[in-house]
């Protein structure tokens, strides 16, 4: 049963557009982004085709169950699992009125050729800049400077074909600088305000993080990625449109009860670690030292516990 | 012939180890937990201090006063404060580790990256410094934490009727719990106005052996 005829025509009409043949150029990544886009272009005409989406590990995302309702059918009939999508050689017909279909089959024109060259293939490399494209829309800077600039950056080091971690690595003083311009730059944009609930564990996340370039420079690989998926997962939740209430509510309560609790947990236990590394590898510093017997002076006298 | 007496340390023992800061009380209350053999407390005593899982006192203002911290730098680096803006703000919202911003905002007025370098430096090693203390308290080598399943009602009359504080009624018949089979104990504590000044009373009355003034050691 179809719920949302402007959705189906969209995504016929744009299948229909971009790869009629169903090669497998056109996958799951491209389809997203493309309708995604086509669904902001067209809010602007005042035309809501609805998309089902959110905010996540790699920008916009269909929310499957929602769109199989709307559609009346599983992205996997748009898109198969060898990335190519369904052979769409005609729109079937719509009850859609002829100028609302106008001005959806002129946008999905316009945004599918931004992408081709003038024998009418794809640009190569496409993806990168449709993701780029997708991103500028994103809700915050911060998923532009982790995702587009920080996370791109560290896998530069990693291996060209099976995208390991060198077990050779080690960064360069430049590269430690960079590392750390990054991590000042995206504190300075992060969404305090909206995302409250995760941001100490973030400084918590940050300052470990520039222990472990001191002190186990590998591990930042899996500590960036960790993170990301956390504030990715919390994003979902705040960041999404046409998505039911009951699907953000199970989403909130996962995230509150089971996955942030955990990752907390984790992040401690391995921040413990590396502090003991990051104790033995610093010189007696009186200033220093001078500071936390006062911290511990003011934390004891706080207690209001009589003492000696 | 002197006696051998054990250790029941109260919660200001373990609070002065835990915030060691090099004063009296702190150089006690490490002067006791470095004696050799076992010490011994509660669960009352445990949970008062570092809770269950991530409560407690200590562990709550330990969290407060690394929390203050994060807050700085974040101050400093996200929204682009100066010393002076931190301190001000410190002042307004009467962080409790106002003392500290004050001294370090004056001394890097014109430096913020050294400042946040040294706010970094001194959360991390109070951090650590704390975790290697609580972790040598769980040593069960170090302190056995001891729970209570049996109710004193007479012997809790008598503490009720010279003690205040039913808290301290309760670590009071948490020592005297562990008595039965711990002889010769000797009940340390901080706190001399509620307790050490009722020395007589809780002796006569209960299987502690002693009650010893942390100050005394």
């Amino acid at each position: 049963m179809v719920n949302n005829p402007l959705l189906k025509y969209s995504i016929e009409r744009l299948l229909h557009e971009a790869n009629p043949e169903g090669d497998t150029f056109f996958g799951a990544t491209a389809f997203n982004k493309m309708i995604f886009l086509l669904h902001k272009q067209l809010l602007e005409t005042d035309i809501d085709i609805k998309l089902p989406y959110y905010w996540y590990l790699q920008g916009s995302l269909i929310e499957e169950h929602q769109f199989e309702e709307d559609v009346g059918h599983p992205r996997q009939y748009y898109i198969t699992s060898d990335h190519s999508s369904r052979r769409m050689m005609t729109v079937p017909r719509t009850s859609i009125p002829d100028d609302i279909q106008q001005v959806i089959n002129r946008h999905i024109h316009i945004l599918v050729e931004n992408y081709k060259q003038p024998n009418g293939r794809f640009v190569h490399g496409y993806l990168d800049r449709l993701l780029d494209d997708v991103y500028a829309k994103a809700p915050y800077e911060f998923q532009r400077v982790f995702n587009r600039k920080f996370i791109p950056f560290l896998d530069s080091f990693r291996t060209p074909v099976r995208r390991q971690v060198p077990a050779s690595l080690s960064f360069a003083d430049e590269d430690l600088e960079k590392i750390e311009e990054f991590l000042d730059n995206s504190h300075k944009v992060f969404p305090q305000e909206d995302m409250e609930q995760i941001y100490e564990t973030y400084l918590e996340w940050d300052d470990t993080v520039r222990i472990t370039i001191e002190f186990d420079e590998k591990r930042i690989f899996p500590m960036t990625e960790n993170f990301w998926k956390i504030f990715c997962k919390n994003l979902r939740v705040h960041k999404n449109e046409n998505l039911s209430l009951g699907l953000i509510q199970r989403w909130n309560s996962h995230f509150n009860e089971e996955i942030f609790p955990k990752y907390q947990i984790d992040l401690e236990k391995l921040r413990k670690s590396l502090l003991k590394k990051w104790k033995r590898g610093q010189k007696e510093d009186a200033e220093i030292d001078a500071l936390v017997k006062k911290m511990n002076l003011i934390s004891r006298d706080h207690l209001g516990q009589s003492g000696t | 012939m002197r006696r051998i007496l054990t250790f029941f340390v109260d919660s200001n023992v373990l609070i002065g180890y835990y915030f060691l800061c090099g004063d009296r009380w702190g150089i006690q209350a490490k002067k006791l937990i470095g004696k050799s053999g076992v010490k011994h407390s509660s669960t009352t005593v445990w949970h008062e201090c570092f809770g269950e899982g991530s409560a407690g006192r200590c562990r709550t203002i330990f969290r407060e006063i690394k929390s203050e911290f994060y807050s700085a730098i974040s101050l400093l680096t996200k929204d682009q404060f100066s010393p002076l803006d931190l301190y001000s703000l410190a002042t307004e919202e009467e962080w409790k580790s106002l003392e500290i911003i004050q001294e370090l905002a004056a001394r890097y007025e014109n430096d913020v990256k050294e400042l946040v370098r040294k706010i970094r430096q001194a959360e991390r090693k109070y951090e650590i410094d704390c975790e290697d203390r609580l972790t040598y308290l769980k040593k069960p080598a170090i302190l056995v934490i001891h729970n209570r399943d049996i109710e004193y009602p007479a012997t809790q009359r008598i503490l009720d009727s010279v003690i205040d504080d039913p808290s301290d009624v309760t670590i009071l018949l948490d020592a005297h719990h562990i008595g039965f089979t711990i002889p010769e104990l000797d009940f340390i504590t901080g706190d001399h106005r509620h307790i050490v000044q009722q020395k007589k009373v809780i002796v006569a009355n209960t299987n502690i052996s002693n009650v010893t003034y942390l100050d005394s050691i």
